[in-house]
């Protein structure tokens, strides 16, 4: 076989995301979370999703696995492609051996994502259980090598512990052992670093690029920090209100940013090598999802917002290669 | 370099599984002295024929009201004697055979029910647990004697019938307590974690949210020990209960209360074997809660 440098392309993606929409049916309304999100992730790729607080970066993680918080939420429509099939059409028993094997997730909080009265050996071999069906020195093997993957310091002694035994740190990577044991295709990791503090946070990020270079692992990385994202990711799709604005690989984004929403985030990141008096910030709030304006979801804040932005929704334009944003602006660069 | 040595030595002691420590935890007072009295019950009630001095039912009018052996009374009735004549040392243990064996047989009946609703309703919540609390709220609120009495007249008294009236309606305080813990763990990240590693329901009711809800069940448990007896005596003294002349704690309590002031011992002897066993019961549930807990084992 020659060797071809493998080009993402439509065919050969691990996921692709169609239009997702997952709202939430309260007393008040209908809340929009997530509100027609397409992307894509091709295999080994890391995709960022970057946005503020309540932009549905979350919830676009969770209707993945379909778990969806009850009662209230649902996914209304879309298409959630993985290797081909669609995940929103299977049934729950076959979506069960997706999760954990196929796809994995990474939760936010190490002190509250581990289960209290079991040891941490108990809770990393309990996806190998269930999807592997091993026992005995087989299982043990397998859950000393997830833990080994994460670096985690004398495995074997380890296993014996129960998560108050640990630091934050080692807890998150006992969460990241059980998201890797089954050797899943796609890891989402929804803000793992966000409970830890800065030294932790810079080893947790290093364990995890390592644990992609050796497994070959798929990864969507939510997070709101941008510094972490530039880091991390391959590239990277910018969440505004339910909405995925921006979509660029990470040099692009940075260098030639075209939403004035991604250009305001950019701006807002500090800088080592240029000095600014005062960071740039995003006037405003984002929209309450409950009753959104017409029109495009940023313009009550944009400072390029012209009056078409105001009625009709943005067009989905094409900004570069595999580079899009949503805005008016970009398709008439001249207005 | 030193720092190199001695890491292995801090994680074996850390791992806390030397056989020297093994033992400890038996050696603690609050497991020894109510497991000493729980078993020494357990043993006479099992051995009540050999053990105990006199047959429990056998009157003597000419004993009658005999004060125990301290409080002026013969050695040959340690406790003293009832209205009748009968050994009250020989009835408490003929009694402990009743009365424990049925608190034993209710809780074991109540505590599966009540829990298994409390988890089903707490955790699939919507209309399962609306249904399931409804019917809570009206075992809740339907009176424990008029059951009792029902049932007493249609199947008639017996040992079986104490137990079906108390556990008829007993699970609903189970129910209740079990429901708002799971209602509390359902939305823990430890139960989204276990959903994102692929758990049934089933199984995450069972091996992840169960094992996080034992310290209320065995709190509840041991607590309703005492409950237990004094709704058997209620029962019994109505005539729906364990019917006369076999001996339980509950009807001694209860036969003994009219002559409180001239024959103590009657009343006084079956209430403190009540109250051992409901102390014991509450020290031992203590105790296996610390055990239970892996955030108190290792202090």
């Amino acid at each position: 076989m020659p060797a071809v440098s493998r080009q993402p392309s439509a065919n050969d993606d691990l996921l692709k995301v169609e239009d997702l929409r997952t709202y939430f049916f309260t007393r008040r309304g209908v809340v929009k979370a997530v509100d027609g999100v397409s992307f894509s992730v091709a295999p080994g790729e890391t995709l960022g999703i970057v946005g503020e607080s309540g932009s549905g970066k979350t919830m676009t993680s969770l209707s993945l696995l379909r778990l969806v918080p009850q009662p209230g939420g649902k996914i209304v429509s879309g298409k959630v492609l993985f290797e081909g099939v669609d995940l929103l059409q299977v049934s729950e028993s076959e979506m069960r051996e997706y999760r954990g094997s196929q796809i994995s997730m990474i939760l936010q909080d190490p002190m509250a994502s581990l289960n209290p009265v079991y040891t941490v050996g108990e809770q990393v071999a309990e996806p190998l259980r269930q999807h592997q069906h091993l026992a005995g020195k087989p299982l043990w093997d397998k859950v000393t090598e997830a833990l080994r993957l994460l670096r985690i310091p004398s495995p074997r002694e380890r296993l014996q512990n129960y998560p108050h035994q640990m630091s934050g740190g080692m807890r998150q990577r006992v969460v990241g052992g059980i998201a890797i044991s089954c050797r899943p295709k796609l890891i989402i990791a929804d803000e793992p670093t966000t409970a830890l503090d800065a030294t932790i946070q810079a080893q947790y990020l290093a364990l995890l690029k390592d644990l992609q270079r050796e497994t070959n692992v798929a990864m969507i990385f939510v997070s709101h920090d941008f510094g972490i994202v530039a880091k991390m990711c391959d590239r990277v799709a910018v969440m505004y209100a339910g909405k995925i604005v921006e979509t660029a690989t990470v040099r692009e984004l940075f260098s030639n940013p075209q939403h004035p929403y991604t250009i305001g985030l950019v701006k807002s990141v500090p800088r080592l090598d240029r000095k600014v008096e005062r960071l740039a910030s995003i006037e405003g709030q984002p929209p309450a999802l409950l009753n959104l304006p017409p029109g495009c979801r940023f313009a009550p804040r944009c400072y390029a917002a012209f009056d078409r932005c105001r009625v009709e929704e943005p067009p989905h334009v094409r900004a570069g290669e595999g580079h899009y944003a949503d805005c008016w602006n970009v398709l008439y660069p001249a207005s | 370099m030193d720092i190199t040595i001695a890491r292995p030595e801090l994680v074996v002691e850390g791992s806390g599984t030397g056989s020297g420590r093994r033992w400890d935890i038996f050696l603690q007072l609050n497991f020894c002295i109510p497991m000493a009295v729980l078993v020494l019950l357990i043993v006479a009630a099992a051995f009540a024929t050999q053990v105990s001095p006199y047959d429990p039912l056998q009157t003597s009018l000419s004993q009658r009201l005999q004060p125990p052996a301290f409080a002026g009374g013969t050695a040959g009735h340690v406790l003293g004697t009832d209205k009748l004549g009968r050994d009250v040392l020989s009835r408490i243990i003929f009694g402990a055979r009743v009365s424990l064996s049925v608190s034993l047989l209710v809780i074991l009946i109540t505590a599966t029910i009540g829990t298994s609703l409390g988890i089903l309703g707490g955790y699939l919540g919507g209309f399962v647990d609306a249904l399931l609390m409804r019917i809570t709220d009206i075992s809740l609120a339907f009176p424990f004697i008029l059951l009792g009495f029902l049932l007493a007249v249609t199947l008639g008294p017996s040992v079986t019938t104490v137990v079906l009236a108390i556990s008829v309606l007993g699970w609903a305080p189970y129910a209740r307590l079990i429901r708002g813990e799971v209602l509390k763990l359902r939305n823990a990240d430890f139960v989204l974690q276990a959903r994102i590693i692929g758990c049934s329901p089933l199984r995450i009711m069972l091996t992840h949210i169960f094992p996080n809800i034992v310290n209320p069940l065995l709190i509840l448990s041991t607590l309703s020990v005492g409950l237990i007896i004094l709704v058997e005596s209620a029962l019994s003294y109505l005539g729906a209960g364990v019917p006369p002349p076999t001996a339980t704690w509950g009807s001694m309590v209860s036969d003994g209360r009219g002559l409180i002031d001239t024959a103590w011992w009657i009343s006084f002897f079956p209430g403190l074997a009540i109250g051992m066993v409901v102390l014991s019961g509450n020290f031992l549930g203590d105790w296996l809660r610390d055990r239970l807990d892996p955030r108190l084992r290792q202090i």
